[in-house]
């Protein structure tokens, strides 16, 4: 590595530290980072409940533990059989989806259905998006409501924990704004679909099928990219292609071309440039051209199908992420004249898909979902190393996420990262046995009333964490400095209460039915840490808790009603101190760790 | 800085305690300024454009604005010569902001950003938050520096993101409060143990969870985010009701403004506002051709909204700053889909009392000698207008602090708006370094360990 190349590079060793993979050895875990006070002690039990898994839930901690005779042996288990999801039988949590009710009402409609578009056809769904037919908007954003739904149950019931974990990854490294488009609300359950089919696939094949999908191309215009006499196309998606999906902006070289400049790296005996310029990104849309949808305009057909318009694309020669000949001399286009329909495109979705950069860039992210913030290096190395050696294989995802979890590193951090607002919710309602609503038509004769679920989005979407909605390509940060601000805290704080409320979500918990009233303060509190934690709180925050159950009583005796404010000695007062104290343990800073 | 460092200074910090100090307010530190964030890269050729200029017409084509009928640009007047090479006019749908140009309270800068040749979004507004052209990795804000530097007022509220999130400016600056609606800005549980009769019993068993001391984001958080609840509660905002005759647009801008308007009347010490406002990547459908659409009606809201902020706050103007900006400019020529992709210069607006308004500043480039050949040039780098501000109006001098690579060449004050110099700029990009406990020594003036380095 030279530092000429270092410093092309920008953002540091990145490339280069790709094109060195080969020599990287699995070995021992470096030392387990030092903990602040408030970070409970990592096990593999709590790795895979409260980071692998969106919290524990009781069932789940017993299927683990019934795993294997030691830590590691049941957390290796627990990984091989989450990594192969169809092998879990889920078909409880199916069974609620399939039960489920949701309200739509509009003009004169006011109805409660179950979920029937989740597995539509393609027609079908694109019969709503379609602008020529006379349909409410609530009917058209139906599809997408029909997939948060699932989404939440899913979150909360499924036993294929990982895969809804990773899923939700996915959806946010290809986010789409699912609501900022009638044609992409209308088919989001085949966008879903196309997620949770390759989320433990194959890059390139995942990369491309996004690339093709109504959502995507309506999302970021592909949809309208043609090549135009002497005016561009749009570049709108090829530019975050290069940057979101694959490379990544650390591999943005930003000089506009002057290819003659750009080192080269070698892996496994190929030739790549360094990193992109915005020639490249240019030149990757042009080659994009005519990649549309059968949307029925400009003679196509109506069917949301992909389509390949042959009239629109620009049979030029392109030059895309071509290495230079020699130190500067630029190369010659790579993508010639007149190739075979759709050929250029597959051509880009092959040079940005096996870059290694691309490999570098995505195992980061992946590292830095399931471990820390800070991505341990040696774990992305390895993660790269298994990414490029299996770049065609078709589960060359589920042998990268297997090599990331199965390092050392991973059973042995916990707290590195913050849990997003959702991660609490969806971790409180689990660790609880919530039951999560089912829409009515109308409460009392009030047909404004019964569509918990709608109040339950609106409650949640206040945390800024907003499923499906989140405005730009990026996807919600990872990270807890963006999300330890005050609105955040206050939101993941309330919405534990609101979300039991009628006008918030209508989820029903029976905290009394689960708590042994006859059991002192402290035992009360040990309990429900055990459930919602699984690990011991700090000594204060214990007490703080057990204290504000006795409210001056006896610790170590069962609660009682004060004679005065608040409870004037009514026994459902002591029900909803019971309620506050389970609450406040999941308004603690440790809950807000994974 | 260590981790034990750290934290032993941020419990000398006094973070819990922050919201209550009582420094002593020094020149500049009763202003307010107001940061309106255009997120996805605004068109500032639709937004002050040269309409008919003959390189733009024919570059922009069917999108590009009418020269007569109802949505024509409403002509300006620059007042300064190097704008001669065309008409320059406001988008026909921002009337509200011609009547504040012509009025002296809008100041407008063109051909200016970030000199800096990406055309990434998110890399764009990472390197112009954090104040640092080319660099994304830095820890700071530069609203954070400039609040790390500042000598703050009393004040109970001092730093308001009005939003679901702070912005990039104030990365790692504990004493920001993100709030939607300050009027909702609290504890929501059964009644039965959170009653005021009581003294909140709730509230204090979450205030023994979070102490503030710096143990890592999540406790500065709470901790932030309790003091924030106690602060609104013992202000008791109600149900806002702007000043009569002013009407906001719908939606979360004007959400957003009316948050930040009834912070200020709160008179809870506001010193720095956030506002965003998103939905400017006009790659498709920009405009038609009689300049109706899509980004015209987004420009009203814009238009709009800030006429409703600075006519509600017209009590306050004489210490009221608005800048606007956004991440980049769009290509001069429109694309094959009626939008115009990622460009390069683009104009930004400075608002209020103490404004040198109603002229545009800066040099034009012109559109014949462009950007990568594509894009329009540079000439103001969006830090010497943000500098001037800092230094003037809110009368810190550090600007080698806040912006750590601009240097006292790159610094010429545009006189874009009134106020004596502070004295001689310090060109330093230390911060601040005093010990904890010692004579300068102010709260909220350290970065935050990460948690997995604490």
């Amino acid at each position: 590595m030279t530092l000429t190349r270092r410093r092309l590079l920008g953002s540091g060793a990145a490339l280069a530290a790709a094109a060195t993979v080969a020599q990287t050895i699995v070995g021992e875990a470096e030392p387990a980072m030092a903990a602040c006070a408030i970070v409970p002690q990592a096990s593999p039990l709590i790795v895979a409940m409260h980071r692998l898994s969106n919290g524990p839930s009781p069932s789940d901690v017993a299927a683990f533990n019934a795993l294997g005779s030691t830590d590691d042996e049941r957390y290796e288990r627990w990984v091989e059989q989450q990594l192969n999801p169809s092998t879990i039988d889920d078909s409880a949590c199916e069974s609620r989806i399939a039960s489920t009710q949701l309200k739509i009402r509009y003009d004169s409609v006011n109805e409660v259905r179950p979920l029937q578009l989740l597995y539509a056809s393609d027609e079908q769904l694109w019969a709503r998006a379609n602008s020529g037919m006379d349909m409410a908007y609530a009917e058209r954003m139906r599809p997408y409501d029909e997939v948060r739904v699932a989404t939440w149950i899913r979150a909360v019931y499924s036993r294929r924990q990982l895969f809804e974990v990773l899923v939700d990854f996915w959806h946010n490294h290809f986010n789409v704004k699912a609501s900022s488009d009638q044609n992409i609300a209308a088919t989001w359950p085949f966008y879903d679909q196309i997620i949770r089919a390759h989320a433990l696939g194959n890059f390139r094949t995942f990369t491309r099928a996004v690339g093709r999908s109504v959502a995507m191309m309506y999302y970021l215009d592909n949809v309208s990219n043609r090549a135009a006499g002497g005016e561009g196309g749009n570049e709108n998606y090829a530019r975050e292609l290069f940057e979101l999906h694959t490379l990544g902006s650390d591999h943005y070289l930003k000089f506009y071309n002057d290819r003659g400049q750009i080192e080269t790296i070698t892996v496994g005996g190929q030739v790549y440039p360094v990193g992109y310029i915005d020639d490249d990104i240019y030149e990757a849309s042009r080659c994009l051209t005519g990649w549309t949808i059968a949307n029925g305009r400009d003679g196509r057909p109506n069917t949301g199908a992909f389509y390949y318009k042959a009239d629109w694309h620009d049979t030029y020669p392109k030059t895309v992420l071509a290495p230079r000949v020699m130190a500067g001399v630029a190369p010659a286009p790579n993508i010639p004249a007149r190739q075979p329909d759709m050929k250029d495109g597959e051509d880009v979705f092959s040079l940005v898909c096996y870059h290694p950069g691309t490999a570098r860039h995505v195992c980061t992210k992946l590292v830095r979902r399931l471990i820390a913030d800070d991505p341990p290096q040696r774990v992305v190395d390895a993660a790269v190393e298994v990414w490029l050696a299996n770049r065609e294989a078709p589960d060359q995802l589920k042998q990268v996420i297997r090599t990331i979890l199965l390092a050392p590193e991973c059973r042995a951090t916990f707290g590195a990262k913050m849990r997003r607002p959702l991660d609490v919710l969806w971790a409180y309602l689990r660790a609880t046995g919530a039951e999560l609503p089912s829409d009515v038509e109308q409460v009392g004769g009030d047909t404004s009333r019964g569509g918990y679920w709608a109040s339950l989005f609106y409650t949640a979407d206040q945390t800024g964490h907003r499923l499906f909605g989140w405005d730009t390509p990026t996807g919600h940060p990872d990270v807890a400095s963006y999300w330890a601000n005050t609105n955040g805290m206050l939101t993941r704080w309330n919405c534990i209460y609101n979300l039991t409320q009628s006008w918030g979500g209508n989820v029903q918990i029976d905290l009394i039915g689960q708590t042994n009233l006859g059991a002192s303060c402290a035992a009360i509190v040990d309990a429900w840490t055990a459930r919602l934690c699984g690990y011991a709180l700090q000594p204060s925050v214990r007490s703080a808790l057990i204290a504000f159950l006795a409210q001056g009583g006896d610790t170590n005796a069962p609660p009682q009603p004060l004679r005065g404010a608040p409870d004037w000695g009514a026994a459902e007062a002591l029900h909803d101190r019971v309620r506050a104290m389970v609450h406040l343990l999941a308004m603690t800073p440790e809950y807000s760790l994974r | 800085m260590g981790c034990s460092a750290a934290i032993a200074a941020m419990a000398a910090g006094k973070v819990g305690q922050l919201i209550f100090a009582d420094e002593a307010g020094a020149a500049g530190s009763d202003e307010i300024l107001v940061v309106v964030f255009l997120r996805g890269g605004c068109d500032g050729l639709s937004l002050l454009s040269p309409f008919d200029d003959t390189v733009y017409r024919q570059a922009r084509g069917s999108i590009a604005l009418p020269l007569s009928g109802a949505n024509a640009p409403l002509l300006i007047d620059p007042r300064n010569a190097s704008y001669s090479t065309s008409s320059f006019g406001l988008n026909g749908k921002m009337p509200h902001l011609k009547e504040l140009y012509d009025g002296g309270r809008l100041a407008l800068v063109h051909a200016c950003g970030l000199d800096d040749d990406t055309r990434s979004h998110f890399d764009a507004m990472d390197y112009i938050e954090r104040g640092t052209p080319g660099n994304k990795a830095t820890g700071s804000g530069w609203i954070t520096r400039h609040l790390q530097t500042a000598t703050l007022g009393a004040g109970l509220l001092p730093v308001v993101a009005a939003g679901t999130e702070a912005p990039a400016s104030l990365l790692n600056y504990n004493g920001a409060v993100a709030m939607s609606n300050p009027r909702n800005f609290g504890l929501s549980t059964h009644w039965r143990y959170n009653r005021k009769e009581e003294d909140y019993k709730m509230m204090q068993v979450l205030e023994g969870f979070y102490p503030g001391t710096g143990r890592n984001l999540v406790d500065v958080a709470g901790r932030r985010t309790i003091d924030t609840i106690k602060a609104i509660r013992a202000a008791n905002p109600g149900t806002y009701t702007p000043r009569a005759g002013v009407t906001y647009p719908g939606g979360s801008f004007g959400d957003a403004l009316k948050t930040v308007a009834q912070v200020v009347k709160m008179e809870q010490g506001l010193h720095i506002a956030t506002v965003d406002l998103g939905g400017w990547d006009t790659h498709e459908s920009q405009a038609n051709s009689d300049g109706s659409g899509y980004l015209p009606d987004r420009l009203g809201v814009l238009s709009q909204g800030l006429h409703a902020l600075v006519n509600d706050l017209v009590d306050y103007l004489g210490r009221l700053t608005i800048v606007v900006m956004s991440e980049f400019g769009r290509r001069l020529g429109r694309n094959a889909s009626n939008g115009t992709d990622h460009g390069h210069g683009n104009v930004m607006m400075v608002l209020g009392g103490n404004v040198n308004g109603g002229r545009v500043y800066g040099n034009w480039p012109g559109l014949q000698d462009l950007d990568q050949g594509q894009d329009l040039r540079i000439t103001t780098d969006f830090r010497v207008v943000l500098g001037e501000i800092i230094y003037r109006r809110l009368a810190n001098a550090n600007l080698g602090a806040i912006f750590p690579g601009l240097t006292a060449a790159g610094f010429t004050p545009l006189g874009l708006v009134n106020g004596a110099d502070p004295g001689p700029i310090n060109w330093s990009a230390a911060l601040r370094d005093v010990a904890p406990g010692q004579a300068g020594d102010l709260p909220n003036k350290l970065y935050l360990p990460l948690m997995t380095q604490c």
